[in-house]
């Protein structure tokens, strides 16, 4: 970070401020942490039984279970949404207006709209209108819609920072427009968007916990599962928090490091 | 004057003294060994190739950047470390950048009046009415009140200059003041700057404008790689440089 | 015509439930976000840590993981809050390290340059900060953190599935009891279009007000 050039250079006396500074807010998260401790202590949270979860290996082979399903609804919005993305991108960036003010809209409608809002209309407005699906099936489209719309967003950006004279020098040796795009363009603006992919990737990831709501065995329905079947709430989401910070971290550390090979490139 | 360098006290008279300052960023050294004292009323030039440490050395002088070992002395006292110390220290040192760095929010006169009221040098009509007569000096009466947005280059330049007068310094120093602005406007601020030199204020300048070092420089200081090689006054610089770095970087600005 | 005015009524309440969420929610976020990236730039390690935790930790868990932690997981410790109040508490932590976020990234888009100017020229770091730094660096954050907001009005839909009956949550009710989607999910997108055109809109006027120019 650049606070170096922003702020001066602690000297020593701002350093002295800065140890006494650390010296007493560690004390005093020492001790909102004792005084949380001792809440949890007092309720009895600290029973063994109560962490079953973190140690019982049939609990967690259950919450790895739902992993398990939530990386795989993942995988496969993420290929939905991507094509689906792709497309709107494509309609939005045409110069034929029956493509480009279709594409508009349904980009600017679905990203003005609640993740939730997307899901209860999947789950009972289009039944009604007779097109029934499985649970699963109803969260993937339901990602689909919600992140495609936003995939379009980052897709349209990468192509549209491409240099137009890459694309002329591609047209000028002799390729068919189409070509260029599919092997100029089109490879670069995924390299330059991955790190923003995968800032989506990490909301799709949060997104797919919906499952909870739709009813597919994914990590926070499984928690679910295990909260009422053990009676231990906070055990159960913490560990499928756990979960879900760890492979989100993993992936924005990935989309961070694919970013700064860009930058230095 | 050898002997009396190397010794460990500020010399008479000298607004800012640096004495054997040392700066390295990581691994890069940048400043070597660097001595040098403005006296009162002095105009300095400092000229050398680019990334011999000219700006640094200036940067260092208002602890813009910290250095590693040495002395910088302001009137005799080691320049303060931090604090409001170290700001009232900076108010006295003006400061001019080549990017000039006005504050975007604010009109001419706002970014003139800023620090002398902030500082309670001035109250704030008080020091309008200075800023406006700052601005009159640099012929920007009629642009008071427009922001640095609505300038040209040299008219930034010249309310920096008019913001870096209001506090009334001992000293400003100036980073290559004319390298951001387009030839015809270069003039404007040359000419401001030769004016200020002329009523004796106390200047450091590095610059490539070779005009204004002939003109205006008492003294000019030569760096390269991170040393001061070469000190001389103007006349026999320009005419008779001494080490062959200096022979070379005036045969490439002079030619060019 | 007649479905629609059957529908409104309860779909309006909804969308007060929603701005009743979300307002108070993105006024938390603001604090603490801003509280989290002052922690971060502060040098001062442990808070450093505190704030990065909290960033990485709440960004990256789903917002339903958090409401049901505190709606569900709070009464387990004896805690007892109205669960109102336990939704506008879990949506302003989580959109508060999307405040942090803008926050810091307003900061650390500050010229550096006229940052030095302001010190060079005498200011301390007190003044540098109120007078220099912030009022530059929050035009640049009026846009990310108008985004900020429309997506804490989005989250806040969320608070439908812990049994707060807002905008989403009364249209689902609407349209269990009366089969009318078209009905029950239009007026709900409107209202959604409504709230993100009126911010959206908001951010522009007050940026192009505090533009630089002229
Ligand atoms: N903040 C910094 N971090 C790392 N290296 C730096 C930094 N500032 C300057 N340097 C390096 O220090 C050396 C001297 O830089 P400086 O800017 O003082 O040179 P200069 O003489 O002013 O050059 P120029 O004429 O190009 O302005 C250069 O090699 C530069 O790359
Ligand atoms: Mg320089």
């Amino acid at each position: 970070m650049s606070t170096s050039r922003i702020f001066d250079i602690a000297g020593p006396r701002q350093q002295r401020r800065v140890r006494i500074a650390t010296t007493v807010s560690l004390v005093a998260l020492v001790l909102v942490g004792l005084v949380v401790a001792e809440k949890l202590y007092y309720e009895a949270q600290f029973v063994s039984e109560k962490w079953l979860v973190f140690y019982d290996l049939d609990f967690i082979r259950f919450l790895l279970a739902g992993l398990w399903v939530t990386l795989q609804v993942c995988a496969v919005s993420l290929v939905t949404s991507a094509l689906f993305g792709i497309l709107l991108a494509l309609g939005r960036l045409s110069s034929v207006a029956v493509f480009r003010i279709p594409a508009i809209g349904v980009i600017e409608f679905f990203r003005a709209m609640p993740f939730l809002l997307i899901v209860f209309a999947v789950m009972f407005g289009l039944p009604s209108v007779g097109v029934s699906m499985p649970a699963y099936w109803q969260l993937v489209v339901a990602i689909t819609v919600n992140a495609g719309a936003m995939f379009a967003e980052v897709f349209r950006a990468g192509i549209l920072a491409i240099p137009r004279g890459q694309r002329e020098a591609g047209l000028a040796t002799g390729l068919p427009s189409r070509h260029v795009f599919t092997s100029v363009v089109f490879p670069q603006a995924v390299r330059n968007t991955t790190p923003a992919l995968m800032s989506q990737a990490v909301r799709v990831i949060k997104e797919s916990s919906l499952g909870y709501i739709v009813g597919v065995a994914e990590l926070l329905n499984n928690a679910r599962v295990v909260s009422e079947f053990t009676g231990n709430f906070i055990q159960a989401y913490l560990a499928a928090g756990v979960l879900f910070v760890v492979i989100n971290t993993t992936v924005s550390y990935l989309g961070a490091r694919w970013a700064d090979r860009l930058e230095s490139s | 004057m050898m002997t009396n360098m190397s010794e460990r006290s500020p010399s008479q008279g000298a607004v800012i003294e640096l004495k054997d300052v040392e700066k390295s960023f990581g691994a890069t050294k940048v400043l070597t060994g660097v001595n040098l004292s403005i006296a009162k009323g002095e105009t300095v030039v400092i000229l050398g190739p680019s990334g011999s440490g000219k700006s640094t050395l200036l940067r260092t002088t208002n602890r813009l950047e910290p250095i590693d070992s040495g002395e910088i002395w302001y009137h005799g006292k080691p320049i303060p470390r931090e604090g409001r110390e170290l700001a009232a220290y900076r108010a006295e040192v003006g400061m001019v950048f080549q990017q000039f760095n006005l504050y975007p929010h604010k009109t001419a006169v706002q970014n003139i009046t800023l620090a002398p009221v902030k500082r309670g040098k001035q109250k704030p009509e008080e020091a309008r009415a200075r800023a406006l007569r700052l601005l009159a000096d640099v012929n920007l009466s009629e642009h008071a009140n427009k922001r640095p947005g609505a300038l040209s280059g040299g008219q930034q330049q010249r309310v920096a200059i008019a913001r870096a007068m209001a506090m009334d310094p001992e000293v400003i120093l100036f980073d290559e003041p004319t390298s951001a602005l387009d030839p015809e406007m270069i003039q404007e601020v040359v000419h401001v700057m030769k004016r200020l030199s002329a009523d004796g204020m106390t200047m450091a300048v590095v610059t490539h404008e070779i005009g204004f070092a002939r003109e205006s420089a008492d003294r000019i200081v030569f760096m390269d790689e991170g040393r001061i090689i070469e000190e001389s006054d103007p006349e026999s610089f320009f005419t008779n440089p001494r080490t062959e770095r200096a022979q070379e970087f005036l045969g490439k600005i002079l030619n060019h | 015509m007649d479905d629609l005015l059957k529908a409104l009524p309860g779909l309006l309440e909804g969308l007060g439930v929603t701005l009743y969420l979300s307002i108070p929610a993105f006024l938390l976020a603001m604090v603490l976000g801003s509280m989290m990236a002052i922690f971060r730039v502060s040098r001062v390690r442990s808070l450093e840590v505190l704030g990065t935790l909290y960033v990485e930790g709440v960004r990256n868990s789903p917002l339903l993981l958090i409401l049901l932690l505190l709606v569900f997981g709070l009464p387990d410790v004896g805690i007892l809050l109205p669960l109102e109040l336990a939704v506008i508490i879990g949506l302003g932590l989580y959109s508060g390290t999307f405040v942090c976020e803008a926050v810091r990234s307003g900061i650390n888009g500050v010229d550096v340059g006229m940052v030095e100017a302001a010190r060079a020229s005498g200011l301390t770091t007190r003044h540098v900060i109120s007078e220099v730094l912030l009022p530059v660096a929050l035009r640049t954050m009026i846009p990310p953190l108008a985004t900020v907001f429309i997506t804490t009005v989005l989250s806040s839909a969320l608070a439908a599935a812990v049994g707060v009956t807002e905008l989403t949550g009364a249209t689902r009710v609407y349209n269990l009891v009366a089969a009318q989607p078209f009905v029950a999910f239009g007026i709900a997108a409107a209202g959604y279009l409504l709230i993100n055109l009126l911010i959206g809109w908001a951010s522009a006027k007050s940026e192009r007000l505090l533009r630089f120019n002229q």
